[in-house]
């Protein structure tokens, strides 16, 4: 396989929790199989407790190498989506310019108070009208 | 802002607008404090029953050789009674000192928070994290107070022969944005009934009967835009179709209006986030789980309308 041409200083790897994107944060180590340059929080560890892998390279690498994906529930945020949505995970491959630039200029609680408001205060009908004696 | 200690103490509310790292970092401090708490409940002084019972029999025991000793005028059964007196004096030293020990315990203030309200709150940071850019604000608040506390109660009411109050506590609430300029919200909501009657038994005795009805809800909104995903509208007409939720709990309510997403689900599961205590077999109820595929059955839709 060619190896792939990684961009320094950077995390290269793209796996999300809802979608895939680029990472925006600093490069801890290299992927000990497809040496790409991945922060702390795409790496995992190899059964050999020495091996560092990227997201991708553990996904590929199964249960059986890195005891993750095995089980449904991974408490491990980048593995919900795949076992969620199955083998095609869906790449977004947001722009990471325009995408964070776009996201920074606004604030994040614009929702308005009058939608928080009309979330709780509408009453839960099964249960505030749960009359049952048991 | 780092996390105030003290601060939370007075309020028992977590409140922030950092990034999710440092909101993490937070929870984390939050974690280490309950757990010294716990620790400080374990170390609670003992009773004084045995302490009073062993005084109470010795002096007796002293007494009563005494007497004996007296009329037989033996020194040993004096000496005895000498024994039984110092053990009754130090049982007696031991009650006092561990009376001593309990009004100084009950006297620090000691909050034993909710383990799932922090255990949770991580899991949903964790997971928003992995989607938002390293250094975007989370607006966060998580409400550590008793469900019963009088901020939460809604009325007093009748069900039936019992008289309830109506609790609904908003405990949690996070917001941020994704990187797909997606804004979330997310929301946990406690509903509790606390029941209890009054009734005069066969006997002609008051009797008082008391019981709880808790239910949790989870509300998460999407507000997403447009322009990336342009067949929303088409795709909202059988937003059904793309929800996955686990079955121990119950779709509430689903709605799609313009760009805005928003799922209601509810459950009586009790339900347990983190490294929980272990639970056999499949049975356990993950709450980050829970909160994890309403915003993926959300998701979907979405990933279908590019
Ligand atoms: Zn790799
Ligand atoms: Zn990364």
């Amino acid at each position: 396989m060619p190896k792939k041409e990684w961009q320094p200083d950077i995390c290269n790897e793209k796996a999300g929790f809802l979608f895939s994107h680029a990472c925006d944060r600093q490069p801890a180590a290299n992927c000990g199989n497809c040496d790409k340059p991945i922060c702390k929080k795409h790496t995992t560890r190899r059964r050999d407790g020495v091996t560092l892998l990227c997201t991708t390279c553990t996904k590929e690498a199964g249960a059986e190498d890195t005891g993750r994906g095995s089980s449904y529930y991974d408490d491990d945020p980048y593995y919900y989506g795949s076992h969620y949505y199955g083998d095609h995970y869906y790449d977004d491959r947001y722009d990471r310019r325009s995408s964070y630039s776009e996201s920074r200029r606004n604030d994040p609680r614009d929702f308005t108070e009058a939608d928080s408001e009309s979330l709780v205060a509408e009453a839960d009908g099964d249960f505030e009208n749960d009359m049952s004696e048991s | 802002m780092a996390f105030d200690e003290q601060e939370f103490q007075k309020t028992l509310t977590y409140l922030s607008d950092d990034a999710p790292e440092t909101v993490l970092a937070d929870l984390e401090a939050i974690r280490q404090f309950d757990q010294g708490q716990e620790e400080h409940l374990a170390r609670e002084p003992g009773g004084c029953g045995w302490y009073l019972l062993v005084c109470f029999v010795c002096f007796i025991g002293a007494y009563v050789t005494a007497i004996i000793a007296a009329g037989t005028a033996s020194s040993s059964l004096e000496a005895l009674a000498v024994m039984l007196l110092l053990v009754s004096g130090a049982a007696f030293a031991l009650m006092v000192w561990n009376i001593i020990r309990s009004v100084k315990f009950s006297r620090i203030p000691v909050f034993d928070l909710d383990n799932r309200r922090y255990e949770l709150a991580t899991g949903l940071v964790r997971l928003a994290g992995a989607d938002m850019g390293a250094d975007q604000p989370l607006a966060m608040q998580v409400d550590f107070r008793e469900h019963t506390h009088e901020d939460h109660l809604q009325r007093r009411g009748k069900v039936g022969h019992w008289n309830a109050e109506f609790y609904v506590d908003q405990w949690l609430q996070l917001e941020g944005r994704l990187v797909d300029g997606t804004k979330f919200t997310i929301r946990l909501i406690e509903k509790q009934q606390e029941r209890s009657r009054t009734k005069r038994g066969a006997s002609g005795k008051l009797k008082t009967k008391e019981k709880t009805k808790i239910s949790s809800e989870a509300i998460v909104s999407l507000k997403f835009k447009g322009k990336r995903y342009p067949r929303a509208a088409e795709q909202s007409a059988t937003i059904e179709q793309y929800l996955k939720l686990p079955q121990w709990t119950t779709l509430k309510s689903v709605d799609a209006s313009g760009s805005q997403l928003t799922l209601r689900s509810t459950t009586r599961a009790s339900w347990t986030a983190g490294a929980a205590e272990p639970t056999e077999g499949d049975s356990t109820c993950d709450g980050v789980q829970w909160v994890a595929m309403m915003l993926l059955s959300l998701y979907a839709m979405l990933h279908a309308s590019k």
